[in-house]
């Protein structure tokens, strides 16, 4: 299975999925652990994926999102960035909803 | 390494009416957090305004000169 294909099949599966470095339970990026922080307020079960030893998973990831950096969150299946993204989302009162709606409670 | 209005250059040659706030996050200027208000944002939503910044940053991201930049962006007034 090729990389892309491996990687539609895991945001198929988790609802809220990170891409990250590092586990859930020992994150090696600030980044990465503020981004598990973000979703542990909600209380929404996501998953995170260790791309910190798989190069061939990294390169294919941001050529799909044409986005440089780690981590990288998906939601329902559609990328939404990092915390950058997620802060200016919440400020605006658009996560909620849209967790809402991907867990069917909208 | 880049200097702060070196940033903001890059930042203003793509969205010339930006004004630009970068503070050096880890005194090592490679570290920046990036605040971008513009009205060419008013139409685009959080993902798209992020996308153009980072846009913006591509070419000092790729040689080094940054080495993570936090973005955050706003409209005039917002």
């Amino acid at each position: 299975m090729s990389a892309e294909d491996e990687i539609k099949e895991e945001i198929k599966k988790n609802k809220i999925l990170i891409y990250g470095k590092g586990t859930k339970a020992a994150p090696q990026c600030g980044f990465t652990s503020e981004t598990i922080q973000f979703f542990n307020k909600y209380g929404y079960p996501f998953e995170v994926v260790n791309c910190l030893e798989n190069m061939t998973k990294r390169e294919a990831l941001s050529k799909m999102t044409n986005w440089p950096t780690l981590p990288k969150v998906f939601i329902d299946g559609k990328f939404y960035g990092d915390t950058d993204i997620l802060d200016e989302m919440e400020a605006k009162g658009e996560v909620e909803p849209l967790l809402k709606a991907a867990f069917g409670e909208g | 390494m880049i200097r702060i209005p070196d940033l903001i250059a890059l930042v203003q040659k793509e969205i010339p009416d930006a004004e630009v706030n970068a503070l050096d996050k880890t005194g090592m200027s490679d570290h920046f957090i990036i605040h971008v208000t513009s009205k060419e944002f008013v139409d685009k939503d959080v993902m798209e305004r992020h996308r153009l910044v980072q846009s913006c940053l591509t070419a000092a991201m790729q040689d080094g000169r940054i080495h993570a930049a936090e973005i955050k962006t706003a409209v005039p007034g917002e």
